[in-house]
């Protein structure tokens, strides 16, 4: 047998595998169960239209919140982390593997909890505010690392190009490298952001009230309610219905600033 | 009349590696350098250091007078009076040609969008690419980037300009449109510091060649002299190679 028709072999037998697999999974399913438990039509309609208005609102406006917030932090941690000045590259690195050591929940929790009876104080904004504060801190320490790549990506020139027409550090990095950095990391950040819109499902435990619930929440109220999993399907569908589109858009995005290069 | 450019006992090191190792240089208005040498001889380091995009080591450096190395210079303001342009161009490739002009203008000397407008065209002209005013960089061929980044450190009105081996990134038919926006520079008085292997430019428009080797200035003199009457083995050494390749 020669190389050629072993490795068809070989592939062949692989994807038998795993058609056979997926077969017996369809036929050894308890489809009536599975609707029964997963997929009952009333129940599904009852969760509109709150779970559009209220949930996946709430949903967003936190995922959108903790991003504006991580970026802001984000960005002032990657500067910190390539300055020349070694104290701030300590504190940068010192932030960064923190929060990215710690599991969210603990931060959010933190944020939560500690802080009010550490500091006697309350972060505004009830849910939205600790919720995405919480969030913000976790997400800056991911982006600093991804912002920072983005920077050093930037050819040297360009920086260098800048300063030699009398640009200061700063306007040569806020108008020419900058710019350029946050192209490089368009699609890592939207990663980030996809992480974060699932991360806003662990926002449950600082406590939300029927205004306040984001998707997850909504969802597992309801299936306590009804004894029922169809809640679950509900929501799962919404998450990829605001998931997709963004992952669909910035493949496209790339693809045109690839075309534009 | 003050030097436009004064170099004083110039040490540049990298680590344990000494670079430049001490480098007087004296350039006047309106005149013409050319600094020649094998590849790693310091002289793009020189001119690096002339605008202090590298520190030097020790020495000094004086821009009109003005001494650039000083701690409490203000090197941004010291900077718009010398233009630089790269090997690589170093164009911003999120502008158009314009931007391009435009942005240091704006941001550094505060000119008014308009004005700033007014003074890219007028040198994009000047560099005979008038028609690419809203084209990106990353369409324009390696002579027409190189030639608009010489339009956008013109743009600044510098008092002097440094090349930093035009040249040397182009394809060989692209280098005669370059070397002819650099004559036309000479032709109106700018003072001029060229790294550069075009013995031919050197030749027929600098003042005063500079052939550099391991660190030091080997000798220097009128083209006429440096070119062809070379007075050291080394500077013989070089010119034998250059030429015959």
């Amino acid at each position: 047998m020669n190389r050629r028709r072993r490795q068809r072999l070989v592939r062949g037998t692989l994807y038998g595998l795993f058609i056979l697999a997926v077969v017996s999974a369809l036929v050894l399913a308890d489809w009536p169960a599975i609707a029964r438990a997963f997929a009952n039509p009333e129940l599904a309609r009852e969760m509109f239209p709150d779970v559009i208005t209220v949930a996946a609102r709430n949903t967003i406006l936190y995922t959108a919140l903790s991003f504006a917030f991580g970026l802001v932090g984000g960005l002032v941690l990657a500067l910190m982390k390539i300055s020349p000045i070694r104290p701030y590259r300590w504190m940068a690195v010192a932030y960064i593997e923190l929060f990215r050591g710690l599991p969210a929940l603990v931060t959010i929790m933190a944020v939560g909890f500690v802080v009010p009876i550490a500091f006697d104080i309350t972060v505004p904004g009830g849910v939205l505010g600790k919720g995405s504060v919480a969030l913000g801190i976790v997400a800056a320490a991911y982006m600093a690392e991804t912002i920072r790549a983005g920077i050093e990506a930037v050819p040297k020139g360009q920086m260098e190009a800048a300063r030699s027409l009398g640009m200061s550090y700063s306007q040569a990095m806020a108008s020419i490298v900058l710019p350029q950095a946050f192209r490089i990391v368009v699609p890592p950040l939207t990663n980030e952001f996809v992480l974060l819109l699932k991360d806003t499902s662990l926002l449950f435990v600082l406590g939300t009230t029927p205004l306040t619930k984001e998707l997850f929440k909504f969802g597992r109220d309801a299936m306590s309610q009804n004894f029922n999993g169809t809640p679950l399907t509900v929501i799962a569908l919404v998450y990829l219905a605001i998931t997709l589109p963004l992952t669909q858009l910035v493949a496209r995005m790339e693809r045109r600033t690839a075309h534009a290069r | 009349m003050i030097p436009a450019i004064e170099v004083l006992d110039l040490h540049k090191s990298f680590g344990p590696l000494e670079v430049l190792k001490g480098i007087d240089l004296r350039v006047m208005p309106r005149e013409v350098v050319c600094v020649i040498g094998p590849s790693g001889s310091g002289k793009s380091t020189l001119l690096r250091c002339i605008n202090l995009l590298e520190q030097p080591t020790s020495g000094r450096i004086l821009i009109e007078g003005d001494d650039i190395t000083d701690p409490d210079a203000d090197v941004d303001r010291l900077r718009t009076r010398i233009g630089m342009v790269f090997q690589q161009f170093n164009l911003f490739p999120h502008l158009d040609v314009l931007g391009n002009l435009t942005i240091a203008q704006r941001k550094v000397l505060r000119r008014s969008a308009d004005e700033a407008e007014e003074i890219g065209r007028a040198m994009l002209e000047r560099v005979g690419l008038g028609d690419k005013v809203h084209e990106y960089p990353s369409r324009l061929s390696g002579g027409q980037q190189q030639r608009v980044a010489i339009a956008r450190a013109l743009a600044m009105n510098p008092d002097m300009m440094l090349f930093d081996e035009p040249t040397s990134a182009l394809d060989p038919e692209l280098v005669g449109e370059v070397l002819d926006v650099m004559r036309d520079l000479v032709a109106d008085g700018m003072t001029m510091v060229v790294v550069t292997h075009e013995m031919g430019f050197a030749k027929e428009a600098a003042d005063r060649v500079v052939f550099m080797d391991e660190g030091v200035v080997v000798e220097e003199g009128p083209p006429a002299q440096v070119l062809e009457d070379p007075q050291t083995e080394r500077t013989r050494r070089f010119l034998r190679m250059v030429l015959h390749t």
